[in-house]
């Protein structure tokens, strides 16, 4: 009998249909992507393990996850390798298995290239006057900077415009960084410059390179955040940079102008993450506190000031440290101008007048053009002195 | 043995022709690397006497290529027949998953077909394998003879065939019946991966 043709085809036809039939289908599926990846160079491992399963498991989730993580890694390495071609080839960027590690090699290199603005280097906690308004959130940003991202990983400081939650909360940044000799990164940046940077790196096409920035550093500081209230891109950003910052152990200190559920315009994610944290409220200066201030604000320029000056100042209130540093150096400019120390008098007659301007204004009864101080004269000199020096 | 290994993504198939000797078991292995394209077959190793017996065994690789995302092979082995290389049969059995038992019709021939189907059982038997549990078809090959030589198929089913396996009439110097007995066993054979004591593999 001559040999029938095709019999091999026939027969590899009918294993192929048994293996279709019999090789377990999910079993199948992942040994395709398997071999699909590793082809692209990609660890598998994550698969393999998933083969060992005794029963199915969710192989369509697994694959998608699967990609998504390699495309999210194929992305991270385009910055990484932008910012540091040395990283070229790392096995970290080929493994899904390794996605944290890969994030932070590319928030590394990227940070090396381009850190995002740090602390400014002024604002110490030496320098931070504390009082009862205060001393609340001074104590729990000490706690914050003893056990940086544990028992306070998210601080949230309240309080109206100016009265040192920024001083605060870069004091914490600091101490951190001085505490560590400079090896830990802080970065601080405000709610505005924060979804403003966001808006460039979508326009540029470098998201992934801005995201790598913030999520390099040890320590973040988001001052005025309700500056991304209604801004909803900006809000998922900072949710998931939250929630990274949060599980790399990281410390994260926020400032806003009012407690966390009064800030109209931020999503449920948001504002949820931030009443889970550690909220302290700074308040506008008691009286001590202002004494302080204005000691601490004038001492530099005017050694050995009056107590008597420095009562009369903190009887007055104001609403906020910045009003104190104002204050202090408007005195201080009248001194200077009239080249006198700085007195109870000077004090008196310098604040006397912006007392009336302001009362003035308050009342609404003078046209406001001629309350401004530098254009209005309040204390006219003698008689001889107001002839104008052409009719002499 | 692994019949599939989902690590590597391989499916290996052991396939072992037993038989006593001269019932033609190394030529269903000749016609079947005869039929495989070139590229898809390996190198026939045969190792066998000055009188042309199967000494030791026969080992036929087939690549099957790429089958549902699986490097799919067959190894075809052969056992020497002889009644004194019972240990070499032993050890080429090993790790079996599927036998064709390849029985001479002739009449004359029916006692060593007995004899060697026993010995088959006692070989798997010591291997701590329950003989049911193996994947076995038969193939009563020499069917071209004068029938006056031969045992119908029938006849032999009965001698045989007591478990009822799938059985084949051939011709396997012509190749009639080789790869029907080959599809059929590895149609037992690959039923098998779909059975738990696999799946985990």
């Amino acid at each position: 009998m001559p040999p029938v043709s095709g019999e091999y085809e026939s027969f590899l036809a009918d294993v192929a249909e048994a293996v279709a039939q019999h090789v377990a289908p999910w079993r199948a599926r992942i040994a395709e992507a398997i071999a699909q990846w590793s082809a692209a160079g990609y660890a598998v491992g994550v698969l393999e393990r998933a083969m060992q399963l005794p029963k199915e498991p969710d192989v369509d989730g697994l694959l998608a996850t699967f990609a998504a993580a390699a495309e999210h890694l194929a992305s991270l390495e385009r910055v990484a390798l932008a910012a540091d071609p040395a990283l070229a080839g790392q096995p970290v960027f080929k493994d899904p298995a390794r996605v944290a590690e890969a994030e932070d090699a590319t928030a590394r290199a990227v940070a090396a290239v381009s850190p995002p603005p740090g602390p400014e280097a002024a604002l110490t906690r030496d320098a931070f006057e504390v009082g009862e308004s205060n001393q609340g959130a001074a104590a729990v940003a000490d706690e914050a900077v003893a056990t940086p991202g544990v028992r306070h990983a998210l601080l949230v400081i309240h309080g109206p415009s100016g009265v040192g939650k920024t001083h605060l909360a870069h004091a914490v940044a600091n101490d951190l960084v001085n505490a560590s000799g400079g090896a830990l990164v802080a970065a601080c940046v405000t709610g505005e410059a924060f979804a403003g940077e966001l808006v460039a790196a979508l326009q540029a096409g470098g998201v992934e390179r801005w995201r790598a920035r913030y999520r390099a550093v040890d320590a973040l500081v988001l001052d005025d955040l309700q500056g991304v209230a209604d801004k909803e891109r900006t809000q998922q950003e900072l949710v998931a940079l939250l929630d990274d910052l949060a599980a790399a152990g990281k410390q994260v200190v926020a400032t806003l102008d009012r407690p966390p559920e009064g800030v109209p315009g931020l999503a449920p994610e948001l504002r949820q993450r931030l009443e889970r944290a550690t909220v302290v409220a700074v308040d506008v200066p008691d009286r001590a506190l202002r004494e302080r201030l204005y000691a601490r604000a004038l001492a530099p320029r005017h050694p050995g000031l009056d107590a008597d000056l420095l009562r009369f100042l903190a009887e007055r209130p104001v609403r906020s440290a910045r009003d104190v540093a104002a204050i202090a150096a408007r005195l201080t400019a009248a001194a200077e101008v009239a080249d006198v120390p700085l007195t109870l008098r000077l004090t008196q007659t310098e604040l006397g007048t912006a007392a009336r301007v302001a009362e003035a204004k308050a009342a609404g009864v003078v046209d406001a053009f001629f309350l401004d101080a530098e254009k209005v004269v309040w204390d006219w000199p003698d008689v001889s002195a107001r002839v104008s020096e052409e009719h002499r | 043995m692994t019949i599939v290994n989902y690590a590597t993504r391989e499916i290996t198939c052991k396939i072992v022709y037993y038989g006593p000797g001269r019932s033609g078991k190394t030529t269903n292995l000749h016609y079947i690397h005869e039929q495989v394209p070139d590229g898809r077959k390996g190198r026939m190793v045969s190792l066998a006497t000055q009188t042309d017996r199967t000494l030791f065994f026969d080992f036929l690789p087939l690549d099957l290529g790429s089958i549902s995302g699986f490097t799919t092979r067959f190894q075809l082995y052969t056992v020497p027949g002889q009644v004194y290389y019972k240990t070499t049969r032993r050890l080429v059995l090993q790790g079996a998953d599927g036998v064709v038992f390849v029985a001479d019709s002739q009449a004359s021939q029916l006692a060593e077909n007995v004899e060697s189907l026993q010995d088959l059982h006692a070989n798997l038997g010591e291997q701590g394998v329950d003989p049911r549990s193996v994947p076995l078809v038969l193939q009563y090959n020499k069917q071209d003879l004068p029938p006056e030589l031969i045992l119908a198929p029938a006849a032999l089913d009965e001698a045989l065939n007591f478990r009822g396996a799938p059985s084949f009439e051939a011709d396997a110097l012509h190749g009639r019946g080789v790869f029907e007995t080959l599809r059929g066993v590895s149609e037992l054979v690959l039923r098998r991966l779909s059975a738990p004591a696999t799946a985990g593999r």
